[in-house]
């Protein structure tokens, strides 16, 4: 330890006080602006009222299809994402830098814009609406059309996830491994029409909804622990 | 005509290098030696397959594995050819006993296990089977990674500074262990190495590579009493380290 002045002395206010505070409240905002909606959800009414509610006919079916579309997704996502991510990862040209910006994009859209888009895109009137007719396929309103919005709105985490996984590949690691040989509804549609008609029912949804991506999270969580 | 070993020629740009040097290794070990940056690690690729020279050929017991004039180009999972790098490649989620397993060339996972369990037992690595990578020590990871390549049943050993990333209080006890292994492999062998240590551990004919070609080629003794250029020179006087 040598004796000369720290030179931070002057700004030990400022360090001892005011940074962890503005740090403190910083962080307490953002963690209240997450947990308040979800409270709302769980506190604003009685757990026999919202169980009772889950008991609406609305509610299996939606739930059903939100496992069938997601699984589907998932799979789709899984299979054509990981290859890409593979060539996005090895390639550094700069078509690979704008495929990886482009694959980035629905992150940061609203989902009203990702919604108008896909529209544009598949509906009867958008970009593929008339080759897709001729080919007899209306996606619109079918499950088809979830599986392909939930892909939209997923596909860019899953694969930037696996742009860095790859990245993070010892190329000695790869070398050496080559050597040795119907009528749509699902929870966040039916929370909408729910919504106009009964808020318990859609609560309960939500609710169902909340409990399942907690689940995901924490099973995720307690998997990839070292 | 075949020809028993390792035969490799090659010419060719790769990126700032221009190589042209040729190399035959039988059954005993050859150590490349040169400075960073001479080719010894662009060798080794091309032998490998992960390299395209211009120009040139590899064979390996009479069997051509890349020849550019009869455009024969083996891929590099079926050349047969071990290869040991000198960070640890040790797949991470997979135990020591699976990692052994990997690369053992039968169908049957039950059969690759066993084979791999031999490997290890035979390596005097037996005590480790169900460890992970991550609780390895460095010395230890290295000599599974010996194992796993040599599980898989290699017809050529392709080692990259082996011992580079060990402590020096390691690496001369993991070094006689290779090198024992290796030569009693008794297959063509080729070793990198910035080390006049490992050129004696692992016998046989030394190849002193400078800017893509052989400068100097013979036993560490005639190197040593007739150096070539300032490299062998250093590389030879070099004290064996304690």
């Amino acid at each position: 330890m040598s004796e000369r002045p720290d030179p931070r002395a002057g700004r030990s206010v400022l360090d001892a006080v005011l940074w962890p505070t503005a740090v403190g409240l910083a962080s307490g905002v953002l963690v209240l602006l997450v947990a308040l909606p979800i409270a709302g959800l769980l506190l604003t009414s009685s757990p026999g009222a919202l169980i009772r509610a889950l008991g609406d006919p609305m509610v299996g079916p939606a739930l059903g299809v939100t496992a069938s579309t997601t699984t589907v997704s998932l799979a789709l996502i899984v299979a054509c994402g990981t290859p890409l991510a593979w060539l996005l990862a090895r390639h550094r040209t700069r078509a690979a830098r704008i495929v990886e910006t482009l694959v980035h994009l629905p992150v940061v859209l609203p989902p009203a814009v990702a919604g108008v888009a896909l529209l544009l895109a598949f509906g009867r009137r958008g970009l593929m609406g008339p080759p897709l007719a001729a080919l007899g396929v209306g996606l619109p309103f079918s499950r088809a059309a979830v599986v392909l919005a939930q892909a939209f709105v997923a596909a860019p985490f899953y694969v930037q996830a696996a742009i860095a996984a790859f990245r993070r590949l010892d190329p000695d690691l790869v070398l050496v491994a080559g050597t040795l040989t119907g009528r749509t509804q699902t929870p966040p549609l039916a929370i909408y029409t729910a919504l106009e008609s009964d808020l318990r029912a859609a609560q309960s949804l939500s609710i169902v909804m909340v409990a399942v991506a907690f689940a995901v999270l924490v099973a995720v969580r307690a998997g990839t622990r070292p | 005509m075949s020809t028993a070993g390792l035969e490799v020629e090659i010419q060719g740009r790769f990126r700032a290098l221009s190589m042209d040097l040729a190399l035959h290794a039988t059954d005993a070990p050859i150590v490349v030696a040169g400075p960073n940056g001479a080719g010894k690690t662009t060798l080794l690729m091309a032998i490998l397959g992960a390299e395209t020279p211009a120009r040139g050929h590899v064979t390996l017991d009479g069997v051509p594995l890349f020849d550019r004039a009869r455009d024969v180009d083996v891929p590099v999972e079926r050349r047969r050819i071990g290869y040991l790098p000198q960070r640890y490649t040790l797949f991470p989620h997979l135990a020591v006993l699976d990692n052994v397993a990997y690369g053992v060339p039968a169908v049957h996972r039950p059969e690759r296990r066993r084979r791999a369990a031999e490997t290890l037992a035979a390596l005097g690595l037996a005590s480790l089977a169900a460890r992970r990578p991550a609780e390895l020590s460095g010395g230890e990871a290295q000599r599974v990674a010996l194992a796993r390549a040599l599980a898989s049943e290699p017809r050529a050993l392709l080692l990259d500074e082996p011992l580079a990333a060990l402590d020096a209080s390691v690496r001369r006890e993991v070094r006689r262990f290779i090198a024992a292994r290796v030569r009693a492999l008794a297959i063509p062998a080729v070793v990198v190495t910035h080390d006049r240590a490992d050129a004696e551990a692992f016998g046989g004919e030394v190849v002193v590579i400078e800017r893509g070609a052989v400068v100097q080629r013979g036993p560490l003794a005639a190197l040593a009493a007739a150096p070539a250029t300032e490299f062998v020179r250093r590389f030879v006087d070099r004290s064996p380290e304690g």
